[in-house]
């Protein structure tokens, strides 16, 4: 089981992640790493029917997620991890999960967040947990799609 | 050494109104910035002369193609008339109709590593895969990681 992306995005699987990320990689498994969605039925019909063909689903709580993934007890060979927000990914790598490089690709508009990119918005308690992720040795890239450029996102939001 | 040049197939999406700029506009905002990319919207008072050398004019600006595709909307449409007349004297050009957001971007994923005819095969395919609906009945499934058969429905 090899970790070919790990990303941030608040719409889960959609367009970019579906098509893009899933072919640019050539993904055999997408996890999705969320309370939210794990609890939710109409969620994870909806996860299950953006999935592209070929691919499988798993939708896992994050602490479930946490201990799967540090025993490596988890199904496929190229896999995409989808978090719904930086605080999950800051929960797993405390646990000792190795993350290497988080892809930030889709933070969206809310009421105490600043607009950094077109699809990055941070409030201060996100700026909080991005940095803590980079301080644990996690290298944070903003990317939307593939074929966009990466940018460094400690970069970003200290300018 | 080698001073090769990349040769990336040109896509060029034609249609009636701005479904062609609307859906390159789609892609994009899916895929990201593509190169050898382009949309002409055919507005209904402009005269078939003119959408020719609109034509033309965009295959010509095109760089190190080794061919284009035109993606129209309708066959038997003005957008898709010109573009058959056009290919008719130039062999590097083909026409495709029918084109939808699926066909779209299975042409930009794919045509790195494709020649240009399984390129055409490739996007007529995806453009018709992409087109269904889910029965309400098969909404309920339960099962978890499981492979979702989009033919199951």
């Amino acid at each position: 089981m090899k970790i070919c992306l790990a990303r941030v995005d608040e719409r889960l699987i959609h367009g970019q992640v579906a098509v893009a990320w899933a072919r640019i990689t050539g993904s055999d498994q997408l996890i999705v790493v969320s309370d939210e969605a794990a609890q939710d039925e109409m969620q994870k019909i909806l996860l299950e029917m953006a999935t592209p063909a070929g691919v499988k689903l798993l939708i896992l709580p994050v602490k479930e997620a946490a201990s799967k993934l540090k025993s490596r007890d988890l199904p496929g060979n190229n896999v995409i991890l989808v978090f719904k927000k930086p605080e999950d990914v800051l929960y797993l790598v405390k646990e000792g999960v190795q993350i290497p490089v988080l892809n930030i690709g889709g933070m969206y508009f809310k009421p105490n967040r600043t607009q950094f990119k077109k699809a990055l918005f941070l409030s201060e308690a996100d700026i909080e947990t991005l940095k803590e992720l980079s301080s644990l040795g996690v290298k944070l890239e903003y990317q939307v799609s593939p074929m966009n450029d990466k940018e460094d996102v400690l970069m970003i939001i200290k300018s | 050494m080698w001073f090769g040049v990349i040769t990336i197939i040109g896509i060029i999406a034609v249609t009636h109104g701005r479904v062609g700029s609307s859906l390159i506009e789609a892609a994009e905002m899916i895929l990201g910035p593509q190169p050898n990319l382009a949309a002409i919207d055919f507005a209904g008072h402009e005269g078939l002369p003119q959408l020719h050398n609109k034509m033309i004019s965009v295959i010509q600006s095109m760089e190190n193609t080794e061919g284009i595709i035109v993606l129209t909307d309708l066959l038997g449409g003005s957008p898709y008339n010109v573009a058959n007349l056009i290919s008719r004297n130039n062999p590097s050009v083909y026409v495709v109709y029918g084109v939808n957001l699926p066909m779209v971007l299975e042409v930009l994923l794919s045509r790195m590593n494709s020649p240009i005819q399984e390129l055409i095969n490739k996007a007529i395919s995806h453009g018709k895969n992409g087109i269904g609906s889910v029965a309400p009945a098969n909404l309920l499934k339960k099962e978890v990681n499981k492979t979702y058969n989009h033919a199951e429905v």
